[in-house]
């Protein structure tokens, strides 16, 4: 232990007595955002993060934000730190500043219309919003939800020379102790998601922190709470009567994204399934799905066949009539199911709370 | 090496002030921070194949008045780096001294032999005075405000720290008129990625006599 109670770089405590973690059905989101700014305006309003969406939600096939993060490594490949590049602010895209004042204020408002103002913006969260690929009439996209996965073996938190970076042992939740945070941006470097923002004013790094101040008021995260669609389950891992170790566990129909990038993420998907493609007889090739499998499988790894599969085989004993566990889970009868044990409304915790920071 | 008695060293708190002249200068040797000793697996990992310690050699000067010391820190840079950009980072100095003798300069000093830094950055208004326990360990030393500039031209850092000769606490090393300490230097290569450990330091501590 250093004099001043820190303990110099701490071995790294990857497994958490319980994990937090969360399932997004990718069959039931529609690309609103809504958890992209419930997220920004909880979080990333201050100076030195405005170009932050710890939230991001991006349509696939598509670069991504930050713009081809796929491409710039970090994770583990056989157990060995794979070296990253760290995102600059314009492959992440955000922060523009926009002629407000002019359009509200002066007296503008039927003359000028609301525009990014300076550096011409050249990349942003969902640039390539609905493009997707393939041709007419089977083209497909689909929308992917992005925030930091909370890892079990977090390379940010192996990456931090400092040790500032933790994973909490009663959830699991990755954070970074901004006050011991040096800005050396090692994390940012080491994630393979490529969640990790550099606060340019505040000169530390900075990610999602799964709305830990909520969470231990009874909160869901505020992403997973404001979504529309109700299609973001939170909860622990190990939780073995509710939703997410269901979908994790029991049926393996929810999959982490890039499971080769060897940090086990906590964020989990249900696959999307796509319709059939069109012949050009205009009759349904009811062999081939829209998006292809091997797509998805560079996305999920090739356990998603079988998730794939199980979700068809459930789809298809319902429609014959029969009942599904696994399909009335994912239909989210009683919103409630969808966060418990963190079901309680953010309007009873009231104002700003006093949280302690382990 | 030695700290020139000055009647006044505030006329060297600019680095490129003309009074610099007058004062012998050393060459000290840089080397890589090894990177056996890095804490991050990550770092070590990833910097094997890479060049640590961009900077190879630090000139050094230093004056004092009786009642500041001043020390002036020189060093061939082609690029300048004043902030934290677009994959680089910012240009920075460290002028080290263990806090009581024996702190090895290898790990930046042991759980009980802290290194006081007096840490410049080009991005800082103000520099920083800090204190390590071992590498990465760096936070703010107890009292005692450093004073600082730093000046880039002709492919070259100038860079002068200074600090009143008292100062109170335990991190802070004692300096008087008369007396010798030991004192070493780290370079961080802002266009080399350079940041944290990744940095150059001498191999060994000097010995820095100030002139009774």
């Amino acid at each position: 232990m250093a004099k001043n109670g820190k303990t110099a770089a701490p071995a790294v405590t990857h497994k958490a007595q319980n994990q937090l973690a969360m399932v997004f059905d990718l069959n039931k989101c529609i690309g609103c955002q809504t958890c992209s700014v419930a997220c920004k305006t909880l979080w990333t309003r201050d100076e030195g993060t405005d170009y932050q969406w710890w939230m991001t939600v991006n349509t696939l096939p598509g670069k991504g934000c930050p713009m081809d993060w796929e491409q710039m490594g970090g994770g583990y490949r056989d157990g060995v730190p794979q070296e990253g590049t760290l995102p600059t602010r314009d492959e992440f895209g955000g922060g523009w500043d926009f002629n407000y004042d002019e359009v509200f204020y002066q007296g503008k408002g039927n003359t000028v219309h609301l525009q990014p103002v300076g550096k011409k913006p050249t990349w942003g969260p969902n640039w390539d919003e609905d493009q997707g690929a393939g041709e007419y009439p089977n083209a497909y996209y689909f929308y992917m939800p992005r925030l930091c996965n909370h890892c079990t073996h977090p390379a940010c938190v192996e990456a931090c020379p400092r040790g500032s970076m933790y994973k909490r042992p009663q959830d699991g939740i990755v954070l970074r102790d901004e006050e011991n945070c040096r800005g050396l941006q090692f994390c940012a470097e080491a994630c393979p998601y490529k969640k990790i923002y550099f606060n340019y004013v505040k000169k530390v790094s900075q990610h999602c922190i799964m709305c830990f101040p909520r969470i231990e008021q009874g909160v869901a995260p505020a992403c997973a709470r404001q979504c529309p669609g109700r299609l973001v389950f939170v909860g622990y891992l190990n939780d073995a009567e509710r939703p997410i170790h269901k979908l994790v566990n029991k049926w393996e129909v929810a999959l982490p994204l890039h499971p080769e990038y060897g940090t086990d993420p906590n964020i989990f998907y249900i696959p999307p399934l796509s319709p059939y493609r069109l012949k050009e007889d205009g009759s349904l090739d009811t062999e081939t799905p829209r998006i292809p499998n091997e797509y998805l499988e560079r996305l999920f790894g090739p356990r998603v066949h079988k998730a794939l599969n199980t979700m068809k085989s459930e789809l298809a004993k319902v429609r014959a009539g029969g009942k599904s566990e696994l399909l009335d889970t994912l239909i989210v009868y009683r919103w409630h199911t969808l966060f418990e044990p963190f079901t309680r409304d953010p309007v009873e915790v009231g104002g700003p709370q006093t949280v302690q920071v382990l | 090496m030695k700290a020139k008695k000055v009647s006044n060293v505030s006329a060297l708190l600019e680095p490129s002030a003309a009074g610099w002249q007058k004062v012998d200068r050393e060459v000290v040797d840089l080397a890589g921070m090894p990177l056996h000793v890095q804490t991050s697996r990550y770092v070590r990992t990833v910097w094997a194949d890479k060049l640590v310690g961009k900077v190879r050699a630090v000139s050094v000067r230093a004056a004092h008045d009786g009642e500041r010391l001043a020390v002036q820190l020189e060093w061939n840079d082609d690029t300048q780096n004043t902030e934290f950009a677009e994959r680089l980072f910012p240009d920075a100095a460290a002028v080290m001294f263990p806090c009581n003798g024996d702190a090895p300069i290898v790990t930046l000093g042991t759980a009980d032999a802290g290194v006081n830094q007096w840490y410049w950055r080009a991005d800082l208004a103000q520099p920083e005075n800090l204190v390590a326990h071992g590498l990465s360990t760096e936070t703010a030393a107890d009292g005692a405000a450093l004073d600082g500039a730093g000046k880039w031209s002709d492919s070259r850092w100038s860079v002068v720290l200074s600090r009143p000769l008292k100062a109170k606490g335990s991190d802070n090393v004692k300096l008087a008129p008369g007396k010798t300490v030991k004192v070493g230097f780290s370079i961080w290569e802002g266009s080399n990625r350079e940041r944290g450990d990744i940095r150059s330091y001498s191999r060994q501590w000097h010995e820095l006599a100030l002139e009774a």
